[in-house]
């Protein structure tokens, strides 16, 4: 398994190396913003960490896919199935590498996000001014969301098991693809159209599982009465938020629904792959 | 070595180390590659190889010693018998293909001393 | 040692490998002959655990062919498969990390009498040298079973005299070596039993030798006569 493992670690190193280059340009863009007091310079640097961020991490999940797809349909193959591993192990050094990468990746990029935000600020500043401003950020976009360790423990679980189901959705999509069309030409389109649409049907079985993401909660904030003593108006706010327990129980429909992909996706390799 | 494998293999390959044995190539007493060199030697199937040393053994004409070898036989009588018997099969050989072309065995002498002549 | 009961493979309505019940001895060398298309390829994927039977099973030692039978039998593909971005070098390190039986130090003996260098990067090789390299890692391996699928395609005669060479030291009591090769007559005398296969369907296994001394015919004679419809010439 470390064997394998270190081979899939292998075959994604180039994209992870071109993804930390274009990384350390756009940290090096923002630094000199920040030194040179350019606003512009800075803004520059952002908008591309932001991007190679967002991108960063998808690149990471796609790739993961698109060498599971050279790996069955070139003969390529031959390097994996020959030796004596089963589909189990093959696909799961697979999924624990493409995990790995992602979970690493995504500590990463929110590391860094959190430094320049603080070289940003250009002060001293303590986590929990920190995550107060993010907070602040967070509510303009309408999501309240109460920031201690134990709610972005939830939120992280949530968010990366959310992304790993993506990705074994995928996997599965692509052996089943690869399994039905071998060798044919538009195998990868076809296997990214299943993909679609299974990702839709995933989505809608997992919402009816975990319920809705946010929570509206009603709190009354003052009440103004007639002369009488009747209530003619109240006023309150209405807040949104997230629970964490929403994330706890998303991620863990993304854990079930990636196990049994897993599992489908093994299976139907032992069984109907020919290489 | 060239074959002609519409033959079997085996006695191609011993008739040369019979060869070998009458011209002296491989002398008396001397020490035959083991097997798996003839084979490499030859360019043949190990079994085949084997099949060559327990022909010649049968014949006499080697001997294989446990965990020593297979040696050619120091017997020279053997040889010359060999020789002799080689010398009488080319023979026979000739003079069959010369009827074959419908050339007489006393022409075949005859040009026989005249190509011994010339040479 | 490897035995085929009843094999059929079937890729939708075509059928590959038809019924064929074939057992192959160990201390053998055989050569599986048959034109393009005649099943041999994937015969040999079977028996190697690549593709699944559609009925009948392979059985390597008594028991049916499975992820661990791989350990033990070693298949060499005709086309070349090596990842890319990987160098000689590195691919005997990752066969030595798959395989038990593989011999790093056998490998670098095999890779210089074809004269390939372990610095070349796999991309760069012609497909000579990717030929060659395919041996080389096959043959590094110590495995009970060797399948060879077309050994000396589009290799050079002295690098095919090599590989002959290689093939003849690989081979012992305990081993089962099957040749597939279009170049019979480069198979004539080191292989010592043919296995002819026609449509899916086995024809004949026979002793070589004795096809010699019985009938007067070669390997590729015989092979004339049971595809072909030319006349063949008998002494």
């Amino acid at each position: 398994m470390k064997n394998l493992f270190k081979y899939e670690f292998r075959k994604t190193l180039p994209t992870k190396l071109i993804i930390l280059g274009i990384t350390a340009i756009a940290q090096l863009v923002f630094l000199v913003g920040l030194w040179q007091e350019s606003d512009k310079t800075v803004a520059i640097g952002v908008a591309l960490l932001v991007l190679i961020a967002t991108f960063g991490i998808m690149v990471i999940g796609l790739q993961s896919v698109l060498t599971l797809h050279r790996d069955m349909n070139t003969k390529q193959s031959y390097m994996l199935f020959m030796t004596p591993n089963s589909c189990y192990k093959i696909l799961g050094a697979k999924m624990l590498e493409n995990l790995l990468s992602m979970t690493i990746g995504g500590l990463f990029f929110f590391g860094l996000g959190t430094l320049d935000i603080a070289l940003l600020f250009n002060e001293y500043v303590r986590i929990d001014d920190l995550l107060e401003g993010l907070q602040d950020i967070l509510m303009v976009f309408g999501y309240h969301i109460n920031i201690d360790a134990g709610y972005m423990a939830c939120f992280t679980f949530g968010m990366l098991s959310g992304w790993f189901s993506v990705v074994t959705t995928a996997f599965f999509a692509d052996v089943v693809s690869s399994a039905l069309l071998n060798g044919k030409k538009y195998n990868l389109l076809l296997s990214f159209v299943f993909f679609l649409i299974l990702s839709y049907l995933v989505g809608q079985v997992g919402s009816a599982i975990a319920g809705d993401a946010l929570t509206r909660t009603e709190q009354v904030v003052g009440t103004t009465m007639d002369s009488m003593g009747n209530v003619v108006y109240t006023s309150s706010i209405e807040t949104r938020s997230t629970s964490p327990y929403y994330f706890l129980k998303s991620g863990a429909v993304s854990l079930v629904l990636s196990g049994l992909f897993y599992v489908a996706t093994a299976e139907l390799m032992q069984r109907k792959l020919s290489v | 070595m060239f074959y002609d494998a519409n033959s079997p293999i085996w006695l191609q390959v011993a008739d040369a180390i019979k060869t070998d044995i009458v011209t002296g190539r491989r002398a008396l007493g001397d020490k035959l590659p083991g097997g798996r060199d003839i084979a490499l030697q030859y360019a043949i199937n190990p079994n085949t190889a084997a099949r060559v040393y327990k022909e010649l053994e049968n014949e006499r004409l080697v001997e294989t010693r446990r965990g020593m070898g297979t040696f050619v036989t120091e017997d020279r009588e053997r040889i010359s018998a060999l020789k002799q018997q080689m010398a009488e099969k080319a023979v026979h050989e000739f003079i069959t293909k010369m009827r074959k072309l419908g050339v007489s065995p006393e022409e075949a002498a005859q040009m026989l001393a005249q190509e011994d002549k010339n040479a | 040692m490897l035995e085929s009961k009843a094999v059929t493979k079937a890729f939708g309505s075509k059928i590959a490998v038809d019924h064929v019940d074939l057992k192959l001895e160990k201390g053998h060398i055989y050569a599986l002959l048959g034109p393009n298309g005649s099943g041999k390829t994937t015969w040999m994927k079977m028996a190697a655990g690549l593709i699944k039977p559609t009925s009948g099973r392979v059985e390597f030692e008594g028991k049916p062919v499975d992820i661990d039978s791989r350990r033990y039998v070693a298949y060499m593909s005709t086309e070349p498969y090596f990842y890319s971005w990987m160098s000689v070098r590195d691919m005997g390190k990752y066969y030595r990390d798959f395989f038990e039986d593989f011999s790093y130090a056998r490998y670098i003996k095999l890779l210089d009498s074809m004269q390939l260098s372990e610095g070349l990067k796999t991309r760069a090789l012609s497909s000579g040298m990717m030929a060659k390299l395919k041996i080389a890692v096959t043959l590094a391996r110590d495995a009970r079973v060797y399948m060879l699928d077309e050994p000396f395609n589009g290799i050079d005669l002295l690098a095919r005299d090599e590989i002959r060479a290689n093939i003849i030291e690989a081979a012992s009591e305990d081993k089962l070596l099957l040749l597939s090769s279009h170049l019979v007559e480069e198979m004539e005398a080191i292989a010592d039993r043919a296995v002819f296969i026609s449509e899916g369907r086995l024809i004949e296994n026979v002793d070589l030798e004795q096809l010699r001394s019985e009938r007067g015919l070669s390997m590729a004679d015989r092979y004339r006569q049971i595809y072909g419809h030319a006349e063949v010439n008998q002494q």
